[in-house]
């Protein structure tokens, strides 16, 4: 029962911008104090792994990305929804999340054994993968390169923005209190996906009519063919995010979205609605929602907010999460575990009956349902730190977003590098301290090299078909030439 | 027609769903009202043991099977206090949710609310080391439905050279400290250092290449490292890492080699036999750490506490301050609270305001001190 509530309670959550999970958690953990430790934990679990599928909605029906984790699934989400496919988008994310939960539960079976490796990742491991993330950006830049850059690099600025933690200086914060924690990343997100994608709208020539854009709700075996390895890929990498302590929900499934791209025979369709960037990082999200649970439970390490309150969750019960949980109180670990598995019958059997619901939004008037849209995000927020700061963000972003889409700038690579910049920053600067500034230290783990030789791959790869399409073209224009002096 | 009719059922079909998705919606949002109310129920039955039993303004009634709280004397001055806020209560935390300062502040609430019958709301307003949240109380109205948290060390960034923070201590119109987590130098199990002395012996035969965890400039810990380094006469290699939670993975992974971190935020890894911990800084023994001495018996005389306290904006009625800090004082005695702190690691160690401030200008001296050193 508790699982379900907590499931219910966090589809919620999700579908709320800007309340997030660590909101709702924080607002019930009072009521670890008076529930039996067992049902307490499995309802605040339940709200995180519930509003990790619940961010989607919004992201796939009105391109405003509910939580951090789901702004991957906007880019193909949304178009899908302008497709036509706005139900197959949900439905593909429903199935996708739950495979991806499944297997991701199997792992949670090794959760000990797991976290010795996660664990054994230094600050030069997470920075070369950081790096290599980061390359992945070219995926993303569209058809134009300098455009995509230009996105990148102000993704990169905003990042920056803030106290510098290693100086305590200020960076870019123009005298402001309110910027000294850096832009709040969820109203930066609302701002350049949903509210400029409404200004875009609204200074057209017709208003675009969604209402019949609803499509079927069920899955055709096409369908799930076409996805399946996307869900599979996106589950690893999920999995493997996720057991990284302090790594944004947000940078693996932008992850699983870039490395979709790559492997797809057909790239091109990306952007504009293809299934498997729904699947891959709404897969990876889930998935990562579950592998999070591993360095709380096996280590006691709280990886992100919401994990920290329910590390509260757990003490408050006089239970103790780390390697000493699995032996003095199996029975609240191996229930957490079973619950999480239940967690995705629960979510799958809530979801897809309800996809139906959520996509009968667009049957609103575009009109009023862009005035409802731009009440939730204002309000999304506002809720972030109680002040029109936020919101002054949201709408400074949205008329960023706006002029730059005007521009045929994409938003994407912005979104990916505001997340990763501030990681990719962090972990080389930490890492260098703890080598004593000695800069040959970054090439003295194994795993780091790795990461800087797929580097070297992917932009090989990305230098080589470019000089060929370049050349075709070359060729394409003097044949052209030949034939017309002909 | 066919398509019209295969329309007609499409729409009964959306809205037969439609009805289905909200009384599911509907179902989860009585299931927790359903378990609202019977949690508030469980909770009154648990510190409410005896019929006619007093806990300050309330007592112990029989009312069927059930044990309900009946008020009974108010001060004057919170009747007014709750009459002003339209028993709405605000808590503002400068901190994120799910750190120690907001579960800290979220039980204090819920203690706050049995004792008022109020309703209290705790929002975060994170940033600038809680300075955005001191801010917006400040800027609140005079009458204290608005409070929020002031932590020292972490408040004394007034004084860094570099802040832009414009509060001090006389803006804040302080109420009472109920929450105290001493900080304590923590190693890896597998560690070498058994001691304090050990490791201060090490980093005099390694100047410069023991590794500590840190907070970043100006914090708590790298205040309480400076100390440690002036008193032994030993220099280290700080390590900024982003929060506590990146600290207990840095030394996990032996990527440092100790750090100084809250109690709170540590027991649950010395608990589990991943940490040592060698010792507290502070001038009497944790009572969560029985064993481990403080840094002052083990040689090295340097203190670093946290302190939870809260204040409300200036120009509150001094009789309605005076009020909110009995009624904390009087929380902190609830051995209750005490117990359910406990289970956080969390001590209570009530501060008036006045020893609240006392102790405020005792740390900025000290602040000051070193502050300008680093």
């Amino acid at each position: 029962m508790w699982a379900v509530i907590g499931c219910g309670l966090g589809m919620i959550t999700g579908v709320l911008p800007g309340f997030g999970p660590a909101a709702a958690t924080g607002l019930l953990l009072p009521f670890a104090f008076v529930l039996p430790p067992a049902a307490s934990i499995v309802m605040l679990a339940c709200i995180y792994y519930g509003s990790m599928y619940g961010g989607t909605i919004t992201s796939v029906l009105l391109n405003v990305p509910g939580e951090a984790s789901s702004v991957a699934t906007c880019i193909d989400g949304y178009a899908m929804t302008k497709r036509g496919m706005a139900g197959k988008a949900l439905a593909i994310s429903a199935v996708g999340s739950f495979i991806a939960g499944v297997i991701a539960v199997f792992g949670l079976i090794f959760s000990q054994k797991i976290a010795a490796f996660a664990i054994s990742f230094t600050y030069l491991d997470v920075f070369g993968f950081s790096l290599l993330a980061l390359t992945l950006v070219v995926g993303l830049t569209g058809d134009s390169m300098i455009k995509g850059l230009i996105s990148a690099c102000l993704g990169l600025f905003i990042g920056m923005v803030g106290l510098d933690i290693y100086t305590g200086g200020p960076r870019f914060t123009m005298g402001l209190d309110q910027l000294q924690e850096g832009l709040p990343f969820i109203a930066i997100i609302m701002g350049i996906f949903g509210l400029s994608e409404i200004l875009e709208s609204i200074g057209g020539k017709k208003q675009p009519d969604y209402s019949g854009n609803i499509g079927s709700t069920l899955l055709k075996w096409q369908d799930f063919k076409d996805s399946i390895g996307s869900i599979l890929r996106g589950t690893g990498i999920g999995f493997f995010f996720g057991l990284l302590p302090g790594s944004p929900a947000a940078a693996s499934s932008f992850a699983a979205y870039t490395v979709e791209k790559r492997v797809s025979k057909t790239p091109e369709k990306f952007g504009k609605g293809a299934i498997q960037g729904v699947a891959g990082p709404e897969s990876a999200n889930n998935a990562l929602g579950i592998s999070n649970f591993i360095p709380l439970l096996a280590l006691g390490i709280p990886s992100s907010a919401t994990m920290a309150i329910l590390l509260a969750a757990f003490t408050i019960n006089g239970l103790t999460p780390g390697p000493l949980l699995f032996t003095n109180n199996p029975e609240i670990a191996w229930g957490l575990i079973a619950s999480l598995a239940l967690a995705n019958v629960i979510l799958l059997v809530m979801a897809l009956p309800l996809v139906r619901m959520w996509v009968s939004i667009l049957k609103i008037p575009t009109m009023i349902l862009y005035t409802i849209t731009l009440s939730f995000m204002s309000i999304g927020a506002y809720v972030i730190d109680g002040s029109m700061f936020s919101v002054l963000v949201l709408w400074i972003a949205g008329i960023v977003g706006f002029t730059l889409r005007r521009f045929g700038v994409p938003m994407a690579p912005a979104a990916l590098t505001i997340v990763l910049g501030p990681m990719l920053e962090k972990s080389f600067r930490t890492a260098l301290q703890v080598n004593y500034g000695e800069f040959s230290s970054l090439f003295s783990s194994s795993r780091a090299n790795i990461a800087y030789g797929l580097i070297v791959v992917v932009l090989a790869t990305k230098m080589i078909s470019s000089i060929r399409k370049s050349n075709k073209v070359r060729k394409m224009k003097s044949s052209e030439a030949i034939s017309g002096s002909k | 027609m066919d398509n019209n009719r295969n329309g007609a059922v499409l729409m009964n079909r959306n809205k037969s769903v439609q009805i289905a998705a909200v009384a599911v919606t509907a179902l989860v949002l009585s299931l927790t009202t359903t378990t609202s109310a019977s949690a508030a129920t469980a909770k009154v039955n648990g510190a409410c043991k005896t019929v006619g039993q007093k806990s300050g303004s309330l007592t112990c009634t029989q009312s069927g099977t059930k044990k309900v709280w009946k008020t009974t004397v108010v001060p004057a001055a919170i009747k007014s206090w709750l009459k002003d806020c339209n028993n709405q209560l605000s808590v503002v935390i400068g901190y994120g949710a799910g750190g120690a300062t907001d579960i800290w502040a979220r039980l204090l609430a819920k203690y706050i609310e049995t004792e008022t019958g109020a309703k209290v709301n705790v929002t975060n307003t994170p940033g600038a080391g809680g300075s955005l949240g001191i801010n917006k109380v400040m800027s609140s109205k005079r009458n204290a439905c608005t409070m929020g948290n002031v932590n020292l060390p972490s408040a004394l960034q007034y004084l860094r050279p570099t802040s832009s923070v414009t509060y001090s201590k006389e803006s804040l119109n302080l109420i009472a400290t109920t929450g105290f987590s001493a900080n304590v130098i923590v190693v890896h199990a597998d560690s070498k250092y058994n001691t304090a002395k050990d490791l201060v012996d090490d980093m005099k035969a390694n100047a410069g290449r023991i590794k500590a965890g840190s907070d970043g400039p100006g914090s708590d810990d790298a205040i309480a490292y400076y100390d440690l380094a002036q008193k032994t006469g030993t220099t280290f290699t700080q390590v900024v890492t982003d929060g506590s939670a990146a600290k207990v993975a840095a030394l996990l992974s032996k990527q440092i080699d100790f750090f100084g971190g809250s109690i709170t935020g540590v027991k649950a890894n010395i608990d589990n036999k991943q940490f040592k911990a060698l010792c507290v800084f502070s001038d009497v023994k944790s009572k969560f750490l029985p064993t481990t001495p403080t840094c002052k018996e083990a040689g090295y005389d340097v203190i670093s506490t946290n302190m939870w306290s809260l204040f409300t904006s200036q120009g509150t009625l001094e009789s309605r301050r005076q009020a909110i800090e009995n009624l904390l004082l009087k929380i902190a005695a609830d051995k209750t609270y005490i117990a359910d702190n406990d289970k956080l690691a969390i001590e209570v160690r009530p501060f008036t305001s006045d020893a609240l401030s006392e102790e405020w200008t005792r740390q900025a001296v000290l602040y000051k001190s070193i502050i300008s050193k680093i």
